[in-house]
């Protein structure tokens, strides 16, 4: 390369002295920075724009240019720079400033089919740098954006590796919809969730290496996201990945090691308080015989297990990068090879993941720009068993998690001889008697059972763009996202979930397919320096398939097989599946602004969607801003010198939200069936062809300013986004003959709140510095409205306890839950309290004459409701009690830099909300399940205990701690603030670098979630039952916590 | 310039108006069909006619609630003390609107097969005619007839009694967001007899009797004029049933086993003009009508008969054999049980559930002969059930108005079990002791007025559908 510049000049020179009459110009080229740019082209031009020469800026953006008289303008080019064409018209040198047209400046956001400069965005974006979710021991980009910007909440529901995060933006906007934003890789609409079918989470968004981010810009409002239309009320998230540089190459290794472990862990009985205690509960219920025993191990000592230890572990974890980067004038690249190996706490849980990104852009001509992406990912879910905090595992008798609860501490995982311990399905419980136990032994299902999941994802785009003239620019871009998913269950005939089968297998393929086609015209021009016009239209079609099936083989011949290959007798088709949709629209977005100072912005988009009965739609949004502080008055006023700028911005639109609709809505169908042996038709769904999208009217209003030459900046943000057509199931008149309720757009619910950003470098000096950023949204959710004859939609956990009811005039899935008023302190039977407010006793034991619901604490007066019944039931009793959805989330970031050190403190935070801690309920349980060790202390042992927590016990009881109904005793406020992330690291000087050829190298050592500080009993209030369920939220059934990380990397380019 | 131009405008173009595949919008499922397509063919039809069976077979129409209703509510059955907590409602004549589980069922089941039923009459005319394609176009008919008839009676008062009361709703086309007002009772049963003679004029195709058939929607023809009280076309239809059907009663000597026989008939003609079947694959389970009546192979065994119905029988009548004595654990005296279903735990095949048989059309024949002034021809068919099932019985030899009476105990004893007592008695405005246990005894005394003989609206209609009216009780 720089043999052929010196060969240019060479040229230019020989060139020069041929025709002396002739002047040189030269001058140097940088970017904005002031660094110098090797290789800009620079092209003389004549008059009439006639190419006369050209030549290249050498390694320190030198040029030299031979030019004739008919020489009017230098034209300098470089890709991912603004060209500049400056007139050499009496000069005989230049310094030229080439300004960045890529994305992936911070000046500059992703708005949808193009880029806006930061300062002209009127719309409510938010961007988070690529940097910020890199080198976290994370196994998907958006776990690490929580905290990190205003309105966006993200919770990590569980310790599962690569569970799908639960990502709001500003609110759970939808009941039966999805909530999750729209999330648009490189200008395709990823997939999103969970594409694992076995007992490992496996997220979508897993395949994109956060290494490989550039930026992620998070468009909030009806302005910034309409250009999405229909598929917009939840916010868009454009994830923008990295390019090449032009410049030498450029090879950056990144690598880090991590350890993990759980934290928090209920403490449980020994085996001298097992005992102890249970006998006790047994003697107060002489109607069960249970007994319970101590055993001897193998050496004689008394059996005393903490099953947590056969549950969970110390995870390892290891993550690898290389890219390699550069370019020229004409061409740049970026290539990437990533590695993860990573253990989750629970054993046998990983996430593995090779993948590899390949970006290249290329201009043709000055004219013709083509280029595109090629991306590979191939990802391991791998899991023995249920964790059972995934969503519907929260009652699994086989999830770890509660095994490492529930199980006696007085049984051991082996027997004495060395073999399992074991009861055919369950776990064997001979010290154990007049009760059984149906839980599994953990340790077998962790040896021989297996449940993984693999995920081959590959997305790649390609483009065409032509720019025939400066101000007008054609693109055609064609993109495909493809997931195929492949999951491979096993499990062992020998005890737990395979046994009564003789050995269950399971393999699900399944084919999820993406194509995408956009044509746009770009046309921007400014008319006498003051108006500029930026105006986008485009059409764009997209195409989604599934297809899904598997195999399901039962009864194992011969224990030694273990795929599902060989060995089984009997075999039944499972998960079979096959969809398509087909998106259509047109969408247009205008754009002007005078003078920097008053913008205007338009965004309309028609979609027309297959899936729908109404299938066309069009959504719109509209934006203005103000950038005060450049009126006149405002420097007048002085406030010029506080102020460094001061814009007021405010929306409104409107924008729709289809994602996780059926792909078939609008169509009843049949499927089939048998009469008399003879095939039937058989209804099977039932369509509405009047069924459209959810639609979300958006409001928002907002300022922003910088202060002191930005050194504090701070956004402001109301928003109002009010939900109608909210996609329910309506029962109607059976009279039409309908097996089901079909949907229909009926309910309307709102999210309203404010957004404050602020973002400070208080100090910066040459050795210290110190930067920091704080943002808090407030956000209120409100169900104004369901549907007729359907007053209120309960939503069950895993489909054995219903804690969350959603109604209007509530936040959504509210907790509803039975009261109660204590422990009576004389008998230690627990108090309910019913719908109308009287007090009820409850003894799990009534002894002759008394009965188990009573109005009097002496058990003697039968209770009769209001309603005739004779016990407390959650249907008659249970009260709307508590809100799930936190009234303020956000996050705090400080960066210091001290000389070559660099210290990171992220936390991040959410207030105002509850917790139904059903783990709790287990915990106090009373039948031989294992016990938290508060039991000891705040349990009713004799007639002198008040206030005690919980009641009396009594083997058997199932009630009075929660265990068979929901109540009051198990909600908690799950206000936290955790210590999300602290990193400590060391820059090595430029000069003992240079000696190692190294450009730079750093080294680093991090903590992840280090700390918790929050009133919650649980180990982790973040997590939930549900997974991203809208209307389940806040529920803690045995699930396990997210995991404690330290690990320590380092990073370093040549 | 120019040259740019050139490259310009195709590419615009190209950009603009790129290529789209408009028939994607209208993607349609694989794995299921498309309601509006999926009756295109004669083949079509016939698989969505046997759907609409399926339909009829569910628990809460002729599957169990119907023929168990026409009994418990009379004078022929109880629920016995020790229950499964079903039939309660209407063997104590308590039901209520809200919370009565069968009224909903039974009104959400029937409409389910009626919507059925319109699917294919609305799908017809865009098939080539053929016997076969309108004998399942006829059976269409035949059934939206036959569950409007039993909605007519069981929502609405008798005809007999005030035709010009609210009946039920007629839909005749499927929309899902109809909100129908209720049609007389009247109005029912004209399109009831409409859709009969429709069904009739149209199958000429004999599938056996777990299918409609000509002469199957005829007797039910016959029995609809019989409930409207309109003699002289109850004598027709009835008449050209047993002239010209082709089906016979069978000697009393293989009446019992026909009873044991869960095998639908597919080209013989014995006794059952029309069945719901029941086969091994495709059966209710432990809602089967047998399991009701007997606890054999896990059933329930709620209902027991009363003493007098068994009583009724003569030694050598061949219907005594369909019942039998005993004991029935939480339930004090002597225990009448039902044989008609003994096959519900049969590992091979299940009962069917009859509707329409012979015997209840010789019957109908008999009571229009004697409203047609015609005893002696009364007589003439009563006997011919009577002395089939009691070969040592000479027959009945009555006069005058005793011959409807003699008639009403031939029905009781020939259909009991099959749901049919309940409506000779309100069509005829008649009072009864129901016995809602017999030891100890309870019983409740029946008028012709009381609110219980017709059953509540279903309260899911009236929340969904403002132009519904309750039932005068409710």
């Amino acid at each position: 390369m720089r043999k052929f510049t010196t060969l240019i000049v060479c040229l230019c020179l020989a060139v020069s002295q041929l025709w002396a009459q002739n002047r040189t110009i030269t001058g140097k080229v940088t970017d904005e920075k002031g660094a110098p740019l090797a290789g800009v082209t620079v092209v003389t031009l004549a008059s009439d724009r006639k190419v006369l020469a050209n030549t290249t800026t050498d390694a320190n953006g030198s040029f030299s240019a031979k030019v004739t008289d008919q020489a009017k303008n230098l034209q300098f080019t470089y890709i991912g720079l603004d060209e500049q064409i400056v007139s050499i018209v009496g000069k005989n040198s230049l310094s030229v400033k080439l300004i960045s047209n890529a994305a992936s400046l911070s000046e500059v956001v992703v708005v949808g089919y193009g880029t806006q400069k930061k300062k002209d965005v009127t719309g409510s974006i938010s961007s988070v740098g690529g940097g910020e979710v890199a080198e976290k021991p994370n196994q998907s980009f958006e776990q690490a954006l929580g905290g990190k910007a205003a309105g966006v909440q993200i919770t990590i529901p569980n310790g599962v590796l690569n569970t799908p995060p639960v990502f709001r933006i500003r609110g759970t906007n939808s009941i039966s919809l999805s909530s999750y934003p729209l999330i648009v890789v490189d200008g395709v609409p990823s997939f999103t969730g969970d594409y694992s079918s076995s007992s490992a989470a496996g997220n979508a968004l897993a395949s994109i290496n956060p290494n490989d981010i550039e930026s992620i810009d998070i468009a909030k409002d009806a302005a910034a996201t309409a250009i999405y239309g229909s598929r917009a009320a939840n916010g868009v998230v454009f994830v923008t990945t990295k390019k090449g540089k032009a410049g030498k190459a450029r090879v950056t290794y990144d690598g880090w090691v991590g350890w993990t472990t759980a934290y928090g862990l209920p403490e449980l009985l020994n085996t001298a308080q097992y005992l102890a205690y249970k006998t006790a509960a047994s003697a107060n219920n002489p109607s069960q015989a249970a007994k319970f025993l101590p055993a001897t191990d193998a050496h004689g000592n008394t059996i005393d297990t903490r099953w947590y230890d056969y549950v969970y572990r110390q995870g390892y974890s290891q993550n690898h990068n290389v890219n390699i980067s550069g370019g020229n004038d004409a061409t740049s690249y970026y290539f990437s090879a990533g590695y993860t190996a990573q253990q989750g706490i629970l054993k046998r849980n990983e996430f593995k993941r090779i993948n590899i990104l390949f970006n290249i852009d290329s201009k043709l001509s000055k004219s013709i720009t083509i280029g595109g992406k090629i991306s590979y990912s191939n990802e391991l879910n791998l899991a023995a068993v249920t964790s059972g905090s995934l969503s519907g595992e929260a009652f699994n008798t086989a999830g770890l998690g509660r095994a490492g609860l529930v199980l006696p501490p007085i049984i051991g995982p082996y027997n004495n001889d060395g073999s399992y311990n074991i009861n055919g399905a369950t776990i064997g419980y001979t010290n154990i008697t007049g009760t059984s136990i149906a839980y599994y032994n953990p340790v077998p299902e962790l040896d021989l059972s297996r449940s993984n999941n693999e995920i081959n994802h590959i997305q790649s785009n390609v483009y065409f763009q032509y720019k025939p003239f400066k101000f007008l620019t054609l693109k055609s871009f064609y993109g495909i996202d493809y997931l195929l998913t492949t999951t491979d269950i096993f499990q062992t005939p020998v005890t737990a979930d395979g046994y009564s089968a003789t050995g269950n297998a399971s393999d699900v393929q399944g084919t999820y397919k993406t194509w995408l086609w956009d044509n746009t015209v770009q046309f921007n021009y400014t008319i006498a320096q003051k108006h500029t016009i930026n105006l986008v239209v485009g059409n764009e079609q997209q195409r989604r398939t599934s297809n899904s099936f598997g195999l399901n083989r039962q009864t194992l011949s011969d224990p030694a097989y273990t795929v599902i290959q060989a060995g089984w007798v009997l075999n039944n088709p499972t998960s079979l599946g096959l969809g398509e949709n087909y998106l259509l629209s047109n969408f247009g977005s205008l754009s002007y602004n005078y003078s920097s100072k008053y913008f205007l912005q338009g965004n309309i988009r028609q979609d027309e969607y297959s899936a729908l009965g109404v299938k066309k739609g069009i959504f719109w949004g509209a934006s203005a801003g103000w950038e005060i502080a450049k009126e006149g008055f405002w420097s007048a006023a002085k406030l010029d010198r506080v102020f460094s700028s001061f814009k007021l911005r405010g929306s409104y639109g409107k924008v729709g939200n289809i994602t996780g609709i059926g792909d078939y809505t609008p169509y009843s169908t049949f499927g089939s069936g048998l009469y008399g042996g003879a095939s039937s038709l058989a209804f099977a769904s039932v369509g509405n062809n009047q069924l459209q999208w959810e639609t979300s009217t958006k409001t928002d209003l907002g300022f922003s300013f910088g202060l002191f030459h930005d050194k504090i900046t701070a956004e402001f943000a109301y928003y109002n986004n009010n939900i109608d057509g909210l996609i329910l199931n309506v029962a109607q008149a059976p009279s039409t003959g309908l097996p089901s309720s079909p949907p229909a757009n009926v309910g309307s619910m709102y999210n309203k709140g404010v957004e404050l950003t602020l973002n400070a470098r208080p100090i910066t000096t040459k050795d210290f510095s110190w930067s920091t950023s704080f943002n808090i949204s407030f956000n209120t959710n409100m169900v104004t409205a369901l549907a007729p004859g359907l007053p209120s939609i309960q939503t069950s956990t895993s489909g054995s306890e219903t804690v969350n009811q959603s109604m209007p005039g509530y936040s959504e899935g509210y907790l509803w839950v039975i009261r109660t008023g204590g422990v009576e302190p004389l008998t230690g039977k627990r108090i309910f309290i019913n719908s109308v407010g009287t007090p009820v006793y409850y003894q799990n034991y009534a002894p002759a004459g008394q009965f188990n619901y009573s109005t009097t604490a002496d058990g003697l007066t039968k209770y009769v409701s209001p309603t005739n019944a004779t016990s407390i039931s959650q249907a008659a009793d249970a009260v709307m009690y508590a809100n799930v959805i936190p009234k303020q989330v956000g996050g705090w970031t400080n960066n210091f830099r001290v000389k070559d050190f660099d210290l990171g403190v992220t936390f991040t935070y959410a207030l105002g909300f509850y917790n139904y801690y059903g783990t709790n309920a287990g915990l106090h349980d009373q039948r031989f399940w294992n016990n938290a060790v508060d039991v000891l202390t705040d349990a009713w042992g004799k007639a002198s205990d008040v206030a005690k927590k919980y009641a009396k016990p009594v083997f058997g009881d199932n009630v009075s701690n929660g265990s068979a109904m929901p109540m009051d005793i198990n909600v908690f406020s799950g206000d936290y603030v955790k210590l999300r992330n602290v990193t400590i690291g060391y820059t090595f000087p430029v000069k003992l670098l240079q000696k190692a050829k190294m450009n730079s190298a750093r080294f680093y050592i991090s903590g992840q979630n280090l700390a918790i500080i929050s009133k919650y009993p649980g180990p982790d209030p973040e997590v939930s039952s549900n997974g991203g369920g809208n209307t389940s939220q806040g529920v803690d059934r045995n699930t396990i916590a997210n995991g404690r990380t330290i690990q320590v990397g380092i990073n370093v380019s040549f | 310039m120019k040259s740019r131009m050139k490259i310009l405008i195709p590419c615009l173009a190209v950009l603009l108006f790129a290529s789209c595949t408009k028939d994607y919008l209208n993607d349609k499922p694989y794995t299921s069909v498309v309601l509006q397509d999926a009756i295109k063919t004669e083949g079509d039809l016939l698989v969505a006619v046997t759907g609409m069976y399926s339909v009829l077979r569910t628990t809460d129409l002729f599957g169990r609630t119907l023929p168990v209703k026409g009994d418990i509510m009379a004078d022929n059955t109880f629920v016995i003390t020790a229950n499964s907590g079903r039939y309660i409602t209407m063997n104590s004549f308590t039901s209520t609107a809200v919370g009565d589980a069968y009224a909903l069922a039974v009104w959400q089941n029937a409409y389910i097969g009626i919507k059925y039923a319109n699917s294919i009459i609305a799908a017809a005319p865009g098939i080539t005619a053929t016997a076969n394609s309108k004998q399942y176009l006829g059976e269409a008919y035949a059934a939206r007839a036959l569950l409007y008839f039993e909605l007519a009676r069981n929502y609405g008062h008798p005809y007999t009694a005030a035709p010009n009361d609210l009946g039920v709703p007629l839909v005749l086309t499927f929309d899902q967001n109809l909100l129908p007002k209720r049609n007389t009772v009247k109005e029912v049963y004209t399109q009831v007899i409409a859709d009969l003679e429709q069904a009739y004029s149209l199958m000429s195709v004999y599938r056996g009797t777990s299918y409609f058939s000509k002469y199957a929607a005829r007797a039910l023809e016959a029995r609809v004029y019989q409930n409207m009280g309109d003699w002289a076309n109850a004598k027709t239809t009835a008449l050209d049933v047993v002239t010209s059907s082709g089906f016979a009663l069978l000697p009393s000597a293989s009446y019992v086993a026909y009873w044991g026989s869960p095998v639908a008939q597919t080209t013989t003609k014995n006794e059952t003009l029309f069945e719901v079947e029941s086969d091994y694959t495709s059966n209710n389970g432990f809602d089967q009508i047998g399991f009701i009546y007997l606890t054999l192979g896990g059933g329930y065994g709620d209902i027991l008969a009363n003493s007098d119905l068994y009583a009724a029988y003569s030694a050598t009548d061949v219907r005594k054999s369909l019942m039998s004595t005993g004991t029935r654990s939480g339930q004090a005296g002597t225990a009448y049980f039902c044989n008609k279903y003994i096959n519900a735990a049969s590992a091979t095949d299940k009962d069917d559930t009859k509707v329409v048989r012979l015997a209840d059309v010789m019957l109908i024949l008999a009571e229009a002969y004697y409203n047609t002034a015609d005893p002696v021809n009364a007589n003439l068919y009563l006997n011919k059930v009577a002395t089939q099932r009691d070969p040592s019985f000479t027959g009945w030899t009555d006069a005058g108005a005793q011959i409807l009476e003699d008639i009403l105990v031939e029905r009781r004893k020939e259909l009991a079990f099959e749901g049919s007592r309940l409506w000779d008695l309100v069509r005829l405005q008649r009072s009864w002791t129901k016995t809602s246990n017999q030891s100890p005894l309870v019983t409740i005394a029946v008028t012709p007025t009381n609110t219980q003989l017709i059953l509540p609206i279903p309260t899911n209609e009236i929340n969904a559908n403002p132009n519904i009216v309750q039932n005068p009780g409710y």
